[in-house]
């Protein structure tokens, strides 16, 4: 193992890190808002990612048409998901969370099948949105896709910070958040800014199955193993909170990217797991600082 | 005719648990010689059916019912965690492939015996769930069904990283075969073994839920406050829901193990987790026979689509959602209310169920003057600096209190000013900050709820805490639990003695509610059937059945009508009478003033006012406070 190995390896984690750290965040933002861990999210990511595929290698739409469509496809499904999966639950049932995790989960389960009889049950290779080819710092080999990642993330972090921060859709988010009843009460339509924030939950997992999409490959079996990435962070940095799950992605990210180097390929998604409940046993809370919420980022 | 008799019996079998009445009543009631012959009666129409399967299909077809076999073993695995334990453990697949390459490398690696692998096969996999259980302990529950599934998705994965042990992807093949083959080519035989199992497995499952144990998992799964202030410990039933569903899922890995003749990794998929589910949900959660039922169909579907096509995953996942979100209850409750309409009305509930004799008799005056001073000197419940704050906002600061035997103490205030906070920290629920807590002479701070309830405590809640599908006199039997301990091994093993001890806490349990004097025909309908009145009642009930010397009530009249206070004044009158210490939180001055021997003013956390009632005058700080008017339709909510 030389020093480039490590170099790339280092690189792959602080890329795929930011693109599960769109996912942790879009995970954070239902878990903020509904109390819910949606477990149908990891499939959204795998959406992203056989729709990358599909419109840019059978379809041979530019970059832009392939986002627009991807996110486009994540923001549907979120909200579908909410429509189909949770809202129903709303007023029905004695025990919401029970119920929810396994109505996200089957539906988790239907998206895997249909996708499956759509696309087929193949894994794609899927041209990348930048070029693949890499540029060098200090002789460790950079791929672009990487760079785009990082980019991503940081401005989408700080859009986020500002919405929630900033403006009205924000103020009521966090209103929301804080509590259902209440949040009606003061006039805000509970029920749509919960659809937003599916939607828009959505469009994240989804895109950052996009950004993921080239340097991974596309698999309508692959959500289940997101499922474990994205909630793994979220649930390392802490329930419902934003810096923490960008923190969590980051050690999942170093996981995955590190992982490799000594472990068989196939122990990485146990290995993800084992480092969660290892983490989870010693600091039950997560690694976030003190588990900042939404209202007080 | 044979028909019109069975057919009931196998629906109440299929739907018991959450359908007080008719098991319990077959238990109890009848003699044994026409119970053995019902049994076998009853036994045979599962069992003939099957025997008669089994020279009637094809081998393949045999296969696949000994495969429907095994997987309802561990769906009824599945749905005693989630059924009846409340416990989203989602584990089972994981553990019974855990289960499966133990008994299979055992057998070709270190040439064991299939039957040899049985118990180290077992071991490994209840081990494994334990492990997780454990895990999930430390954290919250919201965990629980997050690592337990994550564990089978990641299950081929660990398989695929020691192939080299396992045999990877291509599976564990040279898997020696249960029997010396004769009638087709071993079918038959591992079909009889698998059904023999489902057998064994359901009747040791049903023995256990019928027993104390059933109540007690349901109490873990709707009021798990409750059962911890009942005496009886939330984590130890969270660990036995644990051990019991591991168990039963590595039964059903080490039968995989030899019906299949190999094992790999995709014998054990999140599909099958997603089978068990659909089939758990289907059936009716929380019923006996439901989850067989289920499985039964969701797997006939599977097969009909073809078990590795898409289909079989959409549709599935389809059924999941569907079913948990429409029928919480899945097909048992479609089958129940379809034999409520066959059978004959029962008795109705009747509302308004104080008679006029009970109402106008005081039902056991309280005699002034029976105070003996000197108790204090051996007080039940004694609380010195006690002081509590949430968020740096002080909730309870610095009071004391003590409370002698016979004694009843009212603890008035405005809503804010810490009364509950008092009851929660005296129970356990929150851990105070500073003081000392002494019931019956033990300190009872840094105590789990538990701990705290068999030091001699009991309480009710403000809004009253049941378990809602089980009847009244199960929920007075959670009062109870911790009085006649009872293994749960015990109901499997040792039938008759486990068996005498249910008929003991129910007489109790009864004895109890005729001291209530709640009517005998309410005994048997479900708890959520009882006005609010009795509810409270009842709630009494349960905390006197744990034998506990003082109780906590908090707000007991909150939304009773005068008839209702009448009585619950009567109640604990009597108890008082009997020895109880009473502590009361109140609102309803009419209603301290009416049971109560002292009163505390509680107001901003501290107690500013104490009062002796026993001269008959009311002090000016309960005649100053404002009262809700006590026919206020706070009712409405509970």
């Amino acid at each position: 193992m030389n020093g480039t190995a490590i170099g790339v390896a280092i690189e792959t984690a602080i890329g795929i890190g930011s693109a599960y750290a769109l996912l942790a965040l879009s995970f954070t933002v239902i878990f903020a808002a509904t109390g819910y861990l949606h477990f149908t999210l990891g499939n959204v990511v795998m959406l992203g990612t056989v729709f990358a595929y599909w419109g840019s290698a059978r379809q041979h739409w530019p970059v832009a048409a392939v986002l627009v469509l991807v996110v486009t496809v994540g923001g549907a499904v979120g909200v579908l998901s909410d429509w189909l999966a949770i809202r129903p639950t709303r007023r029905r049932v004695r025990d919401p969370h029970t119920v929810v995790l396994l109505s996200t989960l089957g539906l988790a389960f239907v998206i895997t099948g249909l996708t499956a009889s759509i696309f087929g049950p193949d894994s794609f290779i899927v041209p990348s949105y930048v070029s693949l080819q890499p540029f060098y710092i200090l002789g460790v080999p950079i791929r672009p896709p990487y760079v785009v990642m990082v980019a991503c993330l940081l401005v989408l972090a700080t859009a986020a910070q500002f919405t929630i921060k900033r403006t009205r859709i924000g103020q009521m988010l966090r209103a929301v958040e804080e509590s259902h009843e209440l949040s009606r009460l003061s006039g805000i339509n509970v029920s749509l800014v919960i659809s937003v924030v599916f939607t828009l939950a959505g469009m994240l997992a989804a895109f950052s199955g996009f950004l993921i999409a080239p340097v991974t490959s596309a698999s309508a079996y692959s959500g289940l193993d997101l499922l474990i990435d994205g909630s793994a962070a979220m649930v390392i940095g802490g329930f419902g909170s934003f810096s923490g799950a960008v923190i969590g992605a980051g050690v999942v990210g170093a996981v995955v990217g590190i992982g490799p180097l000594f472990l068989p390929p196939t122990s990485v998604e146990p290995c993800v797991l084992l480092v969660m409940v290892v983490i989870l046993l010693l600091k039950p809370s997560g690694l976030g600082v003190s588990s900042i919420r939404l209202r007080r980022v | 005719m044979v028909i019109k008799e069975i057919l009931p019996r196998v629906i109440d079998a299929f739907s018991s648990h959450d359908a007080p009445g008719p098991v319990v009543r077959t238990l109890t009631t009848r003699s044994g010689g026409v119970t053995a012959l019902r049994g076998g009666v009853v036994a045979l129409c599962y069992v003939l059916p099957a025997v008669i399967l089994a020279f009637a299909v094809s081998s393949a077809t045999l296969f696949q019912l000994s495969l429907l076999a095994v997987y309802a073993v561990a769906a009824v695995g599945l749905n005693i965690a989630i059924g009846f334990g409340g416990q989203l453990f989602l584990g089972q697949v994981a553990i019974m492939g855990v289960a499966a390459y133990a008994s299979g490398l055992l057998a070709v690696r270190f040439h064991f015996s299939p039957w040899e692998t049985l118990v180290p096969a077992l071991f490994l996999g209840t081990a494994v769930g334990m492990l997780v259980g454990l895990v999930a302990l430390r954290l919250s529950s919201l965990y629980l069904g997050m690592v337990s599934f994550f564990l089978v998705v990641v299950l081929p994965d660990v398989v695929d990283s020691f192939s080299s042990v396992t045999g990877g992807d291509n599976g564990l093949i040279g898997i020696p075969s249960l029997y010396d083959t004769f009638l087709r080519s071993g079918a038959v035989e591992m079909y009889a073994t698998a059904v023999a199992i489902l057998i064994v497995a359901v009747l040791a499952v049903r023995a256990v839920l019928l027993s104390g144990w059933g109540i007690r998992l349901r109490a873990l799964r709707d009021t798990p406050e409750a059962l911890s202030t009942c005496g009886i410990s939330p984590t130890a039933t969270r660990l036995v829901v644990y051990f019991l569903t591991s168990l039963l899922a590595s039964v059903a890995g080490w039968e995989m193990t030899f019906l299949n003749g190999y094992v790999a990794p995709d014998l054990f998929s999140v599909d099958l987790t997603l089978l068990l589910l659909a089939g758990v949900v289907v059936g009716g959660q929380g019923t006996i026979l439901g989850p067989i039922i289920g499985t039964a169909i969701v797997e006939g579907y599977s097969n009909l689509v073809g078990q590795f096509s898409t289909y079989s995953t959409t549709g599935l996942g389809v059924i999941l959602v569907v079913i948990v979100i429409v029928f919480p209850n899945g097909i048992a409750e479609i089958a129940r209310s379809g034999l409520r309409r066959l059978k004959p009305s029962g008795h109705r509930l009747v509302h308004d169920v104080a008679s006029p004799q009970a109402r106008t008799e005081p039902a056991h005056p309280a005699p002034s003057g029976c105070r003996d001073p000197g108790m204090a000197a051996d007080a039940v419940l004694q609380i010195g600096g006690l002081s509590k704050s949430f968020y740096g906002v002080a909730a309870v600061r610095n009071i004391d209190v003590l409370l002698a035997a016979h004694e009843v103490l009212g603890l008035v205030g405005a809503n804010g000013s810490g009364k509950t906070t008092v009851v929660n920290l005296i129970t356990g629920i929150y851990p105070p900050e500073s003081g000392q807590i002494t019931i019956n002479g033990k300190d009872v701070i840094g105590l789990a709820p538990y701990r705290i309830a068999q030091c001699g405590i009991a309480r009710t809640f403000q809004v009253p805490q049941f378990v809602p599908r089980a009847s009244v006199r199960e929920n007075v039997e959670v009062g109870l639990l911790a009085r006649y301990p009872q293994p749960v091994w015990l109901p499997v093993f040792r039938p008759r003695q486990s068996a005498r001890l249910d008929r003991e806490r129910r007489a109790e349990a009864e004895g109890i509610l005729g001291r209530l004097q709640i009517p005998a025909v309410t005994w048997t309908q479900l708890v959520t059937a009882l006005p609010l009145g009795l509810k409270r009642v009842l709630e009494v009930g349960r905390a006197i059945g744990t034998g506990a010397n003082l109780l906590c009530l908090d707000e007991p009249a909150a939304g009773l009508n005068q008839d209702e206070l009448d009585r619950l004044a009567g109640v604990l009158a009597a108890l008082r009478e009997q020895g109880s210490s009473i502590l009361i939180i109140e609102h309803n001055r009419r209603f301290v003033s009416t049971v109560a021997d002292t009163a505390l003013l509680m107001e901003a956390g501290c107690i500013t006012e104490t009062a002796s009632l026993a001269a008959g005058d009311e002090p000016s700080f309960l005649r100053d406070l404002t009262m809700p008017d006590p026919a206020e339709p706070t009712r409405s909510e509970l």
